[in-house]
């Protein structure tokens, strides 16, 4: 299932002739069932309309933070929860006007970094990431440091196709040597 | 009296299985993969499931 934030009613008008916003202070804002929101105290996720600060930024609607870490030095989060646990997920992200490390972290444990995240608003980029895995998880955490802002264009999740299961083909080797030991052990002398 | 055999087994049958239950649990955070095209996301994935 993919999804993004064409359909979200923007209430506000921006600076710029023809652009508007919506902010969305916790509980956040859920679309197709995937909430998006931020545990930053006093924070809330924003929609904003396509080309919001200039020609040069996204040309659609996209979710950001609001402005409000800088200098405070806590990071700017983005949680977001899964209707029910998912194996892949995917989005386009970006970093608002400075390219910046986006850190994600999965519910399941699984973590990673993206250097040079795209700065968005500023380049009109944005950088695929996606999860795959064996492991179901519910929510994936998109951190970046104070004074930077985080950008989700689209995003996409359902479940990773059936594949081969790493470790799974030892697994059975050690089952199956444990059988034949098992087996050669009943024509032995127990004492 | 104990063969050597026997003795083996008994040994290494719980170690070995041991070693497989770590294999197992290990794999379950080593499975998560990161792409960054999205199309193999795409194609490796059941969209419609969720």
């Amino acid at each position: 299932m993919t999804g993004d934030f064409t359909g979200v009613a923007l209430n506000n008008s921006g600076l710029n002739p023809g652009t508007s916003w919506a902010g969305f202070v916790p509980p956040g804002l859920t679309v197709l069932g995937v909430n998006f929101n931020t545990p930053n105290p006093g924070g809330a996720v924003n929609v904003n309309s396509a080309g919001f600060y200039s020609s040069s930024d996204l040309p659609v609607p996209y979710l950001l933070n609001s402005g409000y870490t800088t200098g405070t030095g806590v990071d700017n989060i983005l949680t977001i929860t899964l209707p029910s646990a998912q194996t892949a997920f995917g989005l386009d992200f970006g970093t608002l006007f400075t390219s910046a490390t986006a850190n994600f972290a999965l519910s399941n444990g699984f973590s990673t970094s993206v250097s040079n995240a795209p700065a968005s608003a500023s380049g009109g980029g944005t950088q695929f990431i996606g999860f795959l895995s064996t492991t179901p998880f519910t929510t994936i955490t998109l951190d970046v440091v104070d004074g930077q802002d985080w950008v989700v264009k689209d995003f996409a999740f359902g479940a990773a196709a059936p594949g081969p299961t790493p470790g799974a083909g030892l697994l059975g080797l050690v089952a199956l040597l444990l059988a034949g030991a098992a087996v050669r052990a009943r024509g032995l002398p127990s004492h | 009296m104990y063969t050597i055999s026997s003795l083996k087994l008994k040994v290494l049958a719980p170690a070995a299985a041991a070693f497989a239950l770590a294999m197992a649990s290990g794999s379950a955070l080593a499975a998560t993969t990161v792409v960054t095209s999205q199309s193999a996301f795409l194609a490796a994935t059941r969209r419609g499931d969720g």
